[in-house]
């Protein structure tokens, strides 16, 4: 697991785990400009921010929806404040308003100061989208925070165990938790054996299958965290007959890039595009996964190389609930008994609009399912979205200000399952649920269908 | 804090003043009747233009929009076109719903502690008030067309007679004139008062709602209580428009005052956040389909980007590579 950062000499004191030789404090103000210049030269967010920093009509809606901001009261989390440390440097920099008239527009020359505060509450979004959803204007907060990631990051403003993990990614294991080969075949031995005990029917985990209908990813910490989801959805596949397979090279879809680099972006999905191209595979299926899932679905077609661009792109709820819908999955709801509540990934609810597939499957293999309030495209996050779930450092801060009214909301269900197909959710849930006591379990969507499922033994 | 809101209503006070205090100078009239006028509708005009044309041209590499419901995938889902379109037909209604209904303000929720249970309520005060202020402001808009055209089309008149409906008083007051400065007034109260909403507001912010409420008050008086030369007031705009501008010589200081603020707001329009007048439109987190799975995302006015591809440089180098001893793909 990941560990607390030791600050080091390279780090500034005041924000050690977000910042890696990080640039001293004089320097920062003229590469922050520099690299906000560059941006808007590649015209890649020239539209996010004229547009949305020249019509926010600050009308504070965003702080009314923002559960941060409910919780903490804090103004460094008001949206509209937060979006505003960019406008002020943007208005006084690079527009002619600004220039002229400087404060009474609302631009502000950039102080080392400011950046401090940016590194403090661009860290402090979970990027849920829950404004964006409710925003007049379609002002999408989540992006400000994102470009202002960026910007942060070429100051050497990242969270470490980010920048550990993609580092990992992109280097020799190729994975972000830096499972080597060997470790990762055992694991699906291990899963196999697994199958084997629990049902007494060999199911196989296809491994680097040429020409299977379905390359399967999931984030690479459910080989570790989550094996009861994987083993559900081995028994899916080989319950819908599927044919399908996993790589033993690239098995990982998360893809920290979302959260804080366009370039690491790039990188990690052709990584993850790779494998499926060279398998001649027709889908690629992603692991229960939120981020993952998001940022596959919006820019495979535009980021990855152009003979990856026909690959099919799936999350597993999309493929089980076609099985489901199709007869080929038998299920018994008496296997779990209880009441269930589920919890919409922000990145598979406002990000992708899943909404409906998991409740089917959901309702399929459970007795008794309660909804949330509010849910779907109302739905709190979690807490940790955004990437900061793997903070270590910010857990107090997920347990308070983020997650709070997660576990209010939780409480009131009453319910004693909750069901999170998303590595990040379930991680930050399970946190909650022991920091608050809730007294609930944790599971994902494809545990339950692994119980529920009726195998035949001549298969 | 408190200094933006001084200095927003001293600004808007000094600039009736100007007006006010302009009023029965003979030389003065032809400035504030004719020149400010023309100056600030030619700024307003060709400001509007250039901001929409420089977003417009601004490219947008990325398709991320919110996804408010369902998606479309297989035929047996339903899906939410609206909430989530998948189509430009969509995408039009989920437009139109959100400019003419104001619908992501009506999806407001709000969480109270209620008996010590979190209870959560919808909260439609900003939605309506939000909602009466600027369908006011358009029949208002509409209404003073009256005085552009001769003779009055049957749309004027009929928005007109729509509008004082109830035929409260004399002359018949128009419901969108409280509707204006009932939905103004909660804005203004509401950023005042709101601690949160005070700390975000700089000086614009409340220029702009104050700016906009001296308009609608002046009008309002000119209706009610000290009633304009409407005949005055009619050959100016005829002048205007036929562009052989006359300066009439009854009009009251009033009215000067309520046309020198329009120009004001006119002139200020384009450099403000009530751009979002067109920029609402252009948002690519609402004005785009979700359809990045179904098709790629080209925004059609990139730069074309100059690429060496490696079969290229293959093709380029292919002799060179072999002496070299550095494997090619092609023979």
């Amino acid at each position: 697991m990941t560990e607390r950062h030791q600050p080091s000499q390279d780090t500034d004191p005041k924000y050690s785990y977000r910042s890696e030789k990080t640039l001293p404090r004089e320097e920062r103000v003229v590469r922050f400009l520099e690299t906000l210049r560059e941006i808007l030269g590649a015209k890649i967010y020239n539209l996010p921010l004229e547009l949305y920093l020249g019509t926010c009509a600050k009308c504070n809606n965003c702080a009314e929806q923002c559960q941060v901001y409910q919780t903490s009261g804090d103004q460094r989390d008001l949206p509209a404040w937060r979006s505003d440390l960019l406008r002020k440097v943007y208005k006084k920099y690079f527009t002619r308003s600004g220039k002229l008239f400087g404060r009474l527009v609302g631009a502000k020359a950039l102080t080392e100061e400011d950046i401090d505060d940016m590194v403090d509450a661009f860290y402090r979004c979970t990027m849920c989208r829950r404004c964006g959803v409710n925003c007049p204007l379609a002002v999408d907060n989540a992006l400000i925070t994102r470009i202002g990631r960026v910007l942060l990051e070429s100051l050497g403003f990242v969270p470490t165990n980010m920048t550990v993990s993609t580092r990992a990614q992109l280097g020799e294991t190729g994975n972000t938790s830096a499972i080597p080969k060997p470790a990762f075949i055992d694991t699906l031995d291990f899963l196999e054996e697994e199958l084997k005990d629990e049902t007494g029917i060999d199911i196989p985990i296809p491994r680097d299958v040429e020409g299977a209908e379905y390359f399967f990813a999931a984030p690479v910490s459910d080989f570790i965290m989550e094996a009861d989801t994987l083993l559900g959805i081995a028994k899916t596949f080989h319950a819908a007959g599927a044919s399908w397979t996993v790589s033993t090279e690239n098995y990982d879809a998360i893809n920290y890039g979302l959260f804080y680099s366009d370039v690491v972006l790039e990188k990690v999905l052709n990584r993850l595009l790779e494998p499926v191209h060279r398998l001649k595979c027709k889908t690629l299926v992603i692991g229960e996964c939120g981020h993952a899932t998001k940022s596959g679905f919006l820019f495979q077609k535009i980021l990855g190389r152009p003979e990856y661009r026909g690959i099919q792109l799936k999350n597993i709820i999309e493929v089980s609930h076609r099985f489901l819908r199709e007869g080929k999955l038998k299920l018994d709801p008496a296997k779990n008994p209880g009441v269930y509540t589920y919890h919409d990934p922000c990145n598979l609810g406002r990000g992708a609009g899943l909404y409906e597939q998991p409740r089917e499957l959901l309702k399929a293999v459970v007795q008794n399912f309660v909804e949330m309030t509010p849910n779907r495209q109302m739905n709190y996050c979690c807490g940790g979205g955004g990437g900061l779930v793997v903070v270590e450092d910010l857990h107090d801060w997920r347990m308070s200000a983020g997650g709070i009214k997660k576990a209010d909301q939780i409480r009131l269900t009453g319910a004693k399952y909750v069901v999170a197909p998303c590595a990040n959710c379930k991680k930050q849930l399970r946190e909650l649920v022991q920091a608050h006591r809730l007294g609930v379990e944790i599971v994902g969507l494809h545990d339950l269908i692994g119980k529920a499922i009726v195998l035949q033994k001549d298969a | 804090m408190i200094i933006n809101l001084a200095g927003s209503l001293l600004a808007v006070l000094i600039l009736s003043l100007i007006a006010w205090g302009a009023h029965g100078s003979a030389g003065l009239a032809s400035l504030f009747l004719v020149v400010i006028p023309y100056g600030a509708f030619a700024v307003f005009l060709a400001g509007f233009v250039w901001r929409i044309v420089s977003w417009a041209r601004s490219p947008v590499p990325f398709r991320i929009p919110t996804t408010c419901g369902q998606e479309k995938s297989l035929p047996w889902i339903q899906s939410k076109p609206l909430e989530n379109p998948s189509n430009t037909a969509g995408v039009i209604g989920r437009m139109a719903l959100e400019v003419i209904l104001f619908r992501s303000l009506f999806r407001n929720t709000q969480a109270e502690i209620y008996e010590g249970r979190t209870v959560y309520g919808s909260a439609k005060w900003l939605w309506f008030f939000g909602l009466t202020f600027h369908w006011s402001l358009l029949v208002i808009l509409v209404r003073h067309m009256r005085f552009f055209v001769e003779p009055v089309g049957p749309i004027i008149s009929g928005v007109a007679a729509l509008d004082g409906f109830f035929e409260l008083g004399l002359p018949t007051f128009f419901l969108s004139d409280a509707g204006i400065l009932a939905g103004l007034t909660f804005l203004f109260l509401r950023r005042v008062v709101v601690p949160q909403l005070r700390y975000i507001s700089l000086f614009t912010d409340y220029f702009a709602v104050l700016l906009i409420l001296a308009v609608a008050a002046t009008g309002t008086l000119m209706r009610t209580v000290f009633p304009a030369d409407l005949e005055q007031v009619k050959t100016l705009a005829l002048g205007w428009v036929s562009f052989s501008p006359v300066v009439p010589s009854g009009v009251s200081a009033l009215f000067q005052t309520h046309l020198f603020l329009v120009c004001a707001l006119l002139a200020w329009f384009p450099f403000s956040k009530l751009m979002h007048m067109g920029g609402v439109f252009l948002s690519p987190t609402r004005n785009l389909a979700n359809d990045s799975r179904m098709r790629r995302h080209i925004n059609p006015w990139n730069s074309p980007v100059k690429v060496h591809t490696y079969e290229e440089y293959e093709n380029e180098f292919r002799d060179q590579m072999k002496t070299a001893g550095i494997p090619v793909e092609k023979e």
